[in-house]
């Protein structure tokens, strides 16, 4: 039996696909807007060849590595940042500079480095990613309650326990948040990349599928994208409820 | 020698150029097994002192030493107990109650029993799976009140421990302390701003001025350590009682006069 939620969540995208189906097939749609059904047909055949699996191989590889790039970078200097006055003017200044920038305004300058490929499209994600990363782990150490800093001295621990006992426990929740923005960030900016500047990849096939006016596969390339968005948000967030056992019940979170 | 020795206790902050002192001058002794209450007008210092004791803030001058020691940082010989939010939400109760148990690297089977019986003792073994979250607010402080007899300090500091739970919890749990307390006879500082849980679980009670806070009065409490809940209805106490808010109303007054100024 479906819950009430999963029917009213269905509704409006069920109804979109439905509507957009019926609209291509009465002819009211541009040759540009492929039919939900074609853009099925594309991924099935994209599927077949193996061309799909290549794609998805190559763009994971990158928003992966990139992301664990990134995050690993942000929360080791967000951690430090939020322990640490030196280590937060050190980093601050550069991170609320660069922070409004579109990361893929430098992607010219990866591409130089690192050429086409991997590299800078990895490199460009991991720079991406670290800026969430790092303001949000910078926060969520700053503001720990210092309740929990006081019980955790008073029972006995040195500083050391303390933050790898009290402090980082307490900070999870805002270091979650950080990296569901970041994991957000790496899709965005890998897209864009590699329209730009890869050989394969989803953001390449979706450029072949455009330039040979096969909307179909443009359409397939961009729901793939969206699904991997997607199934790797839920992964994360999957996680990050297993991490957060305590301290997400009670909270709205739980509500469905 | 007395456990506590508090000399020319002084505290003073800085709150916008001016220079506010929070305790003047406090000079104090407490001997082990009492159980010292502590009343005061709200901004009196109270809190201020028990942070102190604690290790938590740096006094401005004059000393604080437990048994002989001198007080530079907090420490598990002093168990302090907060108002409320202190409990570690992610981890369970039994796993907050065996924290400090396993900081003293007791091994993990027993620090789990002694776990289990601390908080059959508070009445709790039922919830030891619960997150704090899912308790309500007085059983969260039974929990906090289990954490501290796992600390098993040489004092026990309470900052107003009861001061969020609602009058019927409040005064059940009083009455556990009380009754946790009579079996060890640990020497305790209780802040509280109720005049009846002082006087209820205090061997001693003592008034805070208005800021600065300094000792306004310093009292026995007649009862003595053997009392049991008709202690709440004697004469002795309703006449403790009249006297110490007479004390209080003074300060309160004060207290708000200063505000206003």
């Amino acid at each position: 039996m479906i819950d009430r939620a999963t029917l009213e969540k269905s509704i409006l995208p069920l109804a979109a696909v439905i509507a957009w189906e019926l609209a291509g097939r009465a002819g009211w749609l541009p040759i540009y807007l492929s039919r939900p059904s074609a853009i099925a047909a594309a991924l099935v055949e994209a599927a077949t060849s193996g061309e799909l699996l290549r794609a998805l191989a190559a763009s994971l590889l990158r928003a992966y590595v990139g992301f664990a790039l990134g995050a690993g970078f942000g929360v080791l200097a967000g951690l430090g940042a939020g322990m640490t006055a030196a280590v937060r003017h050190f980093f601050d200044p550069l991170v609320s500079f660069l922070y409004p920038v579109p990361k893929i305004a430098f992607l010219s300058v990866f591409l130089l480095l690192f050429g086409l490929g991997n590299g800078s499209q990895i490199g460009i994600i991991t720079v991406a990613v670290f800026f969430p990363v790092y303001i949000a782990a910078r926060h969520a150490v700053l503001s720990v309650n210092p309740l929990f800093v006081w019980s955790g001295r008073n029972m006995g621990a040195g500083r050391a326990t303390v933050f790898r006992r009290v402090v980082l426990p307490a900070a999870m929740p805002q270091l979650f948040s950080g990296l569901r923005i970041g994991l957000a960030h790496t899709f965005v900016i890998l897209f864009a990349a590699e329209l730009i500047g890869a050989r394969n990849g989803l953001g390449y096939m979706l450029v072949e599928g455009e330039e040979a006016l096969r909307f179909d596969i443009m359409f397939a390339a961009i729901t793939s994208f969206a699904v991997i968005g997607f199934a790797s948000d839920r992964v994360l967030m999957a996680v990050r409820r297993k991490v957060l056992r305590g301290q997400i019940i009670g909270t709205q979170e739980e509500m469905p | 020698m007395a456990l506590l020795e508090v000399r020319g206790l002084t505290k003073a902050f800085a709150l916008d150029d001016r220079r506010i002192v929070a305790i003047d001058d406090l000079t104090l002794d407490v001997d082990d097994g009492e159980f010292v209450s502590i009343v005061g007008p709200s901004g009196c210092g109270k809190s201020t002192f028990l942070h102190i004791v604690g290790g938590f803030e740096p006094p401005s001058g004059g000393s604080v030493a437990l048994a002989g020691r001198p007080i530079a940082a907090p420490g598990p010989d002093r168990g302090m107990m907060f108002q409320d939010l202190s409990l570690f939400p992610w981890l369970t109760v039994v796993e907050n109650v065996c924290w400090p148990l396993e900081m003293k690297r007791m091994p993990k089977d027993e620090r789990l029993r002694r776990a289990q019986s601390i908080l059959d003792l508070v009445g709790l073994q039922r919830f030891e799976h619960a997150f704090p979250a899912q308790l309500s607010g007085g059983m969260r402080q039974r929990v906090a009140l289990a954490r501290l007899i796992a600390l098993d300090p040489q004092i026990l500091l309470m900052d107003e421990p009861f001061g969020a739970l609602d009058a019927q919890t409040r005064e059940l749990l009083q009455e556990e302390l009380q009754s946790i307390w009579r079996r060890d006879r640990k020497t305790a500082l209780f802040v509280t701003h109720d005049i009846d849980e002082a006087i209820y679980l205090g061997t001693r009670l003592i008034v805070f001025s208005a800021r600065p806070g300094r000792i306004k009065a310093d009292l026995r409490i007649p009862a003595g350590a053997e009392r049991a809940p008709e202690f709440r209805k004697s004469p002795e106490y309703n006449q403790m009682r009249i006297q110490v808010w007479d004390l209080l109303r003074e300060e309160v007054v004060k207290a708000r006069a200063e505000d206003d100024a």
